[in-house]
Order: structure tokens, then C-alpha cells, then sequence
């Protein structure tokens, strides 16, 4: 197994969104055995701490990422849809 | 050999009928091993709700069942995360929050559960919500109990111990389906009504989180006068208009 891979997770203007959206990517991803580090955001400071990490989830409109792969997604509030956002981050990471 | 197809189809029915169930119990009621169900659980979980829990559960859970209904969650949905981050900003230390029904307040509720700077309590009647604020070590969760009504975001008929002593200092964050400046907040559901009020009475500060779209409407039934509010969050589409107009009369206006 390879190093634990990155996430970024970037939300508007509370951080506590972004907390939201990581605790539950890290506990879907930990019912399939799959350990990750996130680490949280605002979408204006992406640009800046992107770098390092394998993904970017986001729940509002975010600027450039550079090679960074972008996953916009809202399931993680509103509850719809975490199964499938599930399923791309896993697919974007390669795990 | 029962035919596969068909047991598939009944099972969808026993679960649909039941909502919760157990392995166990299926394989009893079909006079099949727990394997077979177990292999036929798998298909069904392809196409429809049924979602499997740990210990031999079964749940069927359809689209409608979480308080975001997705048949309108399309709707303004940018907007109502923007308004539900707004008013995560409104919490104070000590708090005593409660959360009226309504996608945009739920929404807040959940994102209220990621602030750890606070402490403060979440006293709501959604089920949905409160496993969601349980987890959070700095925020006390209280639910109020009453019917579990599956199509909003859980009980309505509040129970009244939670009413009975309490104090006349909570926040009351709620939503409306229209507001205008004559009829002031108002719903389409008359059952939403009695516990918005009642929320309103306990309250010292009473915020609406409305997006634009509903701004000059009037539905059926007045949760809340204009003059009961203390703030009003809503998006940037508000028409300039009603928020000066609001404004004038001493409630403060958010265009997030």
C-alpha cells in the first residue's frame, strides 16, 4: 500500500463547512479501509495550499488547481448522492 | 425452486412494507438461507433503496425519506448553502438554537455541526439532523420529540415538556416557503405551524433563512410577522426594494 493519499477540502466562507464535508469523506472512505488526511479550507485559499495533495473536493466554485484533479460536489451536505461522489474520489485517487 | 424474479419482487414488497427488517426475519419469511437473501439483497440494493446495516438490517430507504428532497433540491441550492453558511456565523457562545423544518435551515443545522470554536445547543426535531450534531463534542443536541412525519425533516407535534420550563432566550432559525411585508412569513403546510410559533414565543432572536425566489410571495398560512424577526439572511437576487423596506423597519437584512 502506498502513501496515504491527500485531500483538500474547500468550502465558501465558514470553515465549518469544510469540516462537514471531511468528516464525512473520511468516515465513508474509512468503511471501505481506506485511511486519507484532509485538510480544510476556504475557496479562496486554494491556490496556496493545493499543492501536495491528490484531490480537491469543494463545495462552492474554486479557481485554478493546477494538475490537481477538482471534485465540485454537495452530497456531503445535503446527503444526496455521497455514494457516487464516493465512488469518483476513490476513482481520482487510485485506491 | 421458487422462481428468482418473483422472490426479488416480494422481497422489494416485504421490505417497502416493513421499512425495517432483518435478515433473519426474511429468510423465516421466505423459507430461504440467510445466504440467498444476502445474494438478493445485493441486487436490490443495485436498483432500488434498500440499504443493508450492520448486524443483518435491512432499511428500505427511498429518495424521499432525507429531509433534501431531491425533487426540489435543485432549487436555489447554491444559494441555500451560501444562506446555511451565513448563519452558522450567527451562533453564539451558550446558544440555545432551534432549528425549524426547512432544507435551508437543516442545511445550516448540519454545517452548524462542523463549528468547534462555540459551545451551544441544537434543539430540533429532526431526527435526520440531530445524529448529524450528536457527533460533535461541543454541541449539546436535544430533540423534541412528537410524530415522525417522513415527508419534512421529522416531528411536528412538539412535545411539550421541552416547552413546559423553559427559558425566552433561544435563536429560532427558520424558513418560510414565501415573505412578503403584509403577511409577513408563510408556509403551505398549515401542521408546520403550531411548533414555528411556539418556537417563536421561547425566542429572543428569531432569524429567517429565505432565498430570493421566495422574496414578495405570500403562501397559506403566517408562521411570523414581519415585526417578529429579528434577521433576515437570503441571497444576493433579494430585490433592493423589500430589503430597504425591511431594513426601515429595524430588521437587519443579509444578502449573502
Amino acid at each position: 500500500m502506498g502513501a496515504k493519499k491527500r485531500i483538500l477540502v474547500a468550502c465558501g466562507t465558514a470553515i465549518a463547512t469544510s469540516t462537514v464535508a471531511a468528516r464525512k469523506i473520511e468516515e465513508e472512505l474509512s468503511k471501505r479501509d481506506i485511511e486519507v488526511e484532509t485538510t480544510q479550507c476556504k475557496a479562496s485559499e486554494v491556490a496556496a495550499k493545493v499543492a501536495g495533495h491528490d484531490l480537491v473536493v469543494t463545495t462552492t466554485l474554486i479557481s485554478d488547481t493546477g494538475d490537481v484533479p477538482v471534485l465540485h460536489s454537495i452530497s456531503f451536505l445535503t446527503g444526496i448522492g455521497i455514494e457516487k461522489d464516493i465512488e469518483k474520489i476513490i476513482e481520482y485517487l487510485g485506491v | 425452486m421458487a422462481d428468482r424474479r418473483q422472490r426479488l419482487q416480494q422481497l422489494r414488497n416485504r421490505i417497502r412494507v416493513e421499512q425495517q427488517t432483518s435478515i433473519e426475519a426474511l429468510s423465516t419469511y421466505f423459507g430461504v438461507s440467510t445466504a440467498t437473501i444476502r445474494r438478493d439483497l445485493k441486487e436490490l440494493e443495485k436498483a432500488e433503496g434498500v440499504v443493508q446495516t450492520f448486524g443483518g438490517g435491512v432499511i428500505y430507504q427511498n429518495e424521499y425519506t432525507g429531509a433534501v428532497d431531491p425533487r426540489n433540491s435543485a432549487h436555489a441550492i447554491e444559494e441555500k448553502i451560501r444562506i446555511a453558511e451565513y448563519c452558522t456565523e450567527l451562533v453564539r457562545d451558550h446558544d440555545d438554537i432551534l432549528i425549524g423544518p426547512g432544507t435551508t435551515t437543516f442545511l445550516a443545522g448540519k454545517i452548524m455541526s462542523g463549528i468547534t470554536d462555540r459551545k451551544f445547543r441544537i434543539i430540533t426535531n429532526s431526527l435526520e439532523l440531530a445524529v448529524e450534531t450528536s457527533v460533535a463534542p461541543n454541541i449539546r443536541t436535544v430533540m423534541i420529540g412528537g410524530e415522525v412525519w417522513n415527508k419534512h425533516t421529522g416531528g411536528l407535534e412538539a412535545g411539550v415538556e421541552y416547552f413546559g420550563g423553559c427559558h425566552h432566550e433561544h435563536t429560532f432559525l427558520m424558513s418560510a416557503d414565501g415573505v412578503n411585508e403584509q403577511q409577513g412569513a408563510t408556509v403551505f403546510e398549515s401542521v408546520l405551524v403550531p411548533l414555528a410559533k411556539r418556537m417563536i414565543e421561547i425566542s429572543s432572536r428569531v432569524i429567517l433563512a429565505i432565498d430570493s425566489s421566495k422574496i414578495g410571495r405570500a403562501r397559506y398560512h403566517q408562521v411570523a410577522t414581519i415585526d417578529q424577526l429579528s434577521i433576515v439572511v437570503t441571497d444576493s437576487g433579494a430585490p433592493r426594494e423589500f430589503v430597504e423596506r425591511i431594513t426601515d423597519r429595524g430588521i437587519e437584512v443579509v444578502c449573502v
